[in-house]
């Protein structure tokens, strides 16, 4: 049985095809949890993970004690007011959850330390990446090189803990769109790979029963090798020192990204200073 | 190679093994393209060497040197079976400078190339990449490192100067001042993010000669390549190496007639050791970096003055990036702990 994971929504026909495997499922709202997590046992699949994605402010959402263990992951689009979550924040820092925030909004720079200071692991969704890179960098220089308590940023931390200097490393695995781990489905059974393909109908297959042998696929193949294509160009993202942690996410929007490539290479740089940091024992002052 | 010169070479290794039970023979496949005899072709090779080296099989290490261009799984099983776990490539982002046809259709190459590359480490290869420093690459010294240590070749990258002896492609060309300007600019980004990009060569190396006191020398500065290289072409005719062969010197006849120790002892090679205490009294007398270079490689020399009693041209270059770069940005001063002067012909006597 192949490892990657499908990504869908809990549709119990589909999910009684995908009987056996780990998923992570799309739901609406929190309030469809336990929902899912019921039909998921009937069906005889594992909750990898759920995604819920609101258009709704954090502080919207009703966060439930009941809900503690299942991995969660909720996109919104910013904290909203701090009083009134505040109140939540007990139960939130209970659960099993990683709030995802846009950083095309400028509001979540700060609402994203917020969150990792009261203990809540957050990740920081670039879209387009067209951000302030300067804010950005100071927020991963928080995240990493923060010496006091507080929860893990991603990508971040993620790259932090990956990274290994002789490899390419991909931090697409935490949006659910590295199409070596994760693979999205439609309740046809289509097969795309990655959320965007799923929205816009681009499948890599029509078929579920294609889930299994897709690594042998020669299109899946050239989809999970696409960081070759830098590499034939002149110019471009391959030139840039950092690119073996971002493998060229931005090229697209580069024109209106000159902040991308400094940001990455700060990255790379906090990123090796986190893992001294990291293995050095405290020598404590001796007379 | 046919197959009976090959068939001869693998029983000219063994019967040399059994003759020199403590020593071991690295057989290098270079080309050309040696990926263009096609996979059968190594399976042979297998099976030659099982049939002919039974007992010296151990003591026989393979490596080879591929543009990749033609590497599919059909190459996976006998690269195996030969114990090839890593190979040597070349590759240069330059448009138009690697590649078929007249055009030099660089894109086609490139193309071929990466296919190559993922079909070798989807394997479990391991690859090391050599570049080759031309005009073309002079102005962007740090772009192209970047590309290269991008690719994350486990086995590093080598940076070497293209070397070009007649009016071909002088274009291309470059100057020994060239070359150090163009490793002066990316030393000081390697030297700062060693521990990111390991093994990169003219640089690693130095650091292990110069700092941390392992001597690590290619063929070229060894000064010790005397009595240790063979090159075997096709038809079985033997050379100092490939540079010699491709210029008609220091020939030692043909694998079909000679045993590999007649040849190693080729009277012609004492020319070779020769030059190593000429230097010392000559060219390079007083040298501090004599250690480092030993006068450079003696195909070097012979392409600029016709004789091999001269230092190589590029010794400018080994110097020069010391003073001017190595050792300014690293603070160490290098200092020689003089080595004895070379004998080593007795010892394969």
């Amino acid at each position: 049985m192949s490892l990657l994971i499908p990504v869908c929504t809990p549709h119990q026909k589909l999910l009684e095809r995908l009987r056996g495997r780990r998923l992570v499922l799309r739901i609406k709202s929190l309030g469809l949890i336990n929902e899912a997590v019921v039909l998921s046992q009937q069906c005889g699949v594992q909750v990898h993970c759920l995604i819920v994605a609101g258009s709704a402010p954090l502080e919207d959402f009703d966060f439930a004690q009941e809900h503690r263990g299942i991995p969660v992951a909720l996109f919104a689009p910013n904290l909203g007011r701090f009083r009134d979550l505040a109140p939540k924040l007990r139960i939130l820092r209970d659960l099993n959850i990683r709030i995802y925030l846009p950083l095309d909004r400028e509001e979540n720079f700060g609402g994203l330390r917020i969150l990792s200071s009261l203990g809540v692991p957050s990740a920081a969704v670039f879209h387009n990446g067209c951000i302030d890179w300067e804010k950005a960098a100071d927020l991963m220089t928080y995240a990493l090189l923060g010496r006091f308590r507080h929860a893990p940023i991603e990508p971040f931390q993620y790259l932090a803990e990956h990274y290994s200097g002789s490899q390419r490393d991909d931090f697409s695995a935490v949006y659910f769109n590295d199409a070596t781990r994760y693979v999205h489905i439609d309740e046809e059974g289509h097969i795309a790979l990655s959320s965007q393909d799923l929205e816009d109908q681009r499948f890599i297959s029509a078929q579920l029963k294609d889930l299994d042998s897709l690594i042998e696929n020669d299109e899946y193949r050239e989809r999970v090798e696409i960081w070759r294509r830098f590499f034939l160009q002149a110019e471009g993202c391959a030139y840039c020192e950092a690119w073996r942690i971002c493998l060229g996410k931005f090229n697209e929007f580069r024109d209106a990204n000159d902040g991308c490539s400094a940001f990455f290479k700060e990255f790379l740089e906090v990123i090796e200073q986190y893992q001294i940091l990291k293995t050095r024992k405290m020598q404590p002052w001796q007379p | 190679m046919p197959l009976d010169i090959l068939e001869i070479m693998f029983q000219r290794i063994n019967e040399y093994l059994n003759e020199k039970p403590r020593e071991t023979i690295e057989v290098i496949w270079h080309g050309g393209e040696p990926l263009l005899l096609g996979a059968d072709y190594f399976r042979n090779a297998v099976a030659l060497q099982k049939r002919h080296c039974t007992e010296t099989l151990p003591r026989i290490k393979h490596s080879i040197q591929t543009n990749l261009t033609c590497f599919n799984q059909s190459y996976v099983e006998p690269f195996r079976e030969l114990g090839i776990t890593s190979v040597g490539t070349s590759f240069d982002p330059e448009p138009h400078i690697r590649g078929p046809g007249k055009d030099i259709d660089s894109d086609y190459y490139n193309d071929k190339f990466l296919r190559g590359l993922i079909e070798l480490e989807r394997n479990g290869f391991g690859w090391g990449i050599i570049y080759v420093v031309t005009k073309k690459s002079l102005n962007k010294p740090l772009g192209v490192f970047y590309f290269l240590t991008n690719l994350v070749p486990s086995g590093g990258v080598m940076l070497n100067p293209v070397l070009i002896y007649d009016d071909h492609r002088r274009d291309i060309s470059v100057s020994a001042q060239d070359y150090v300007e163009f490793l002066g600019r990316i030393f000081p980004v390697w030297w700062k993010h060693r521990h990111r990009y390991p093994n990169v060569d003219p640089f690693k190396p130095l650091v292990q000669n110069i700092i941390e006191g392992i001597t690590s020398l290619g063929c070229g500065d060894s000064g010790s390549c005397t009595y240790e290289h063979i090159n075997i072409a096709p038809n079985g005719e033997t050379s100092q190496c490939g540079r010699s062969a491709d210029w008609g010197l220091l020939q030692y006849g043909n694998v079909k007639e000679r045993s590999l120790k007649e040849i190693l002892l080729d009277s012609q090679r004492d020319e070779l050791e020769y030059r190593n205490n000429y230097l010392l009294d000559n060219d390079c007398k007083g040298c501090r970096f004599w250690d480092l270079c030993h006068g450079g490689c003696p195909l070097d020399a012979y392409a600029k003055y016709k004789s091999f009693h001269h230092k190589s041209e590029w010794c400018e270059a080994k110097r020069g990036f010391i003073t001017d770069y190595f050792e300014p940005v690293t603070g160490v001063h290098y200092e020689p702990k003089r080595e004895a002067r070379p004998q080593r012909r007795a010892a394969l006597d």
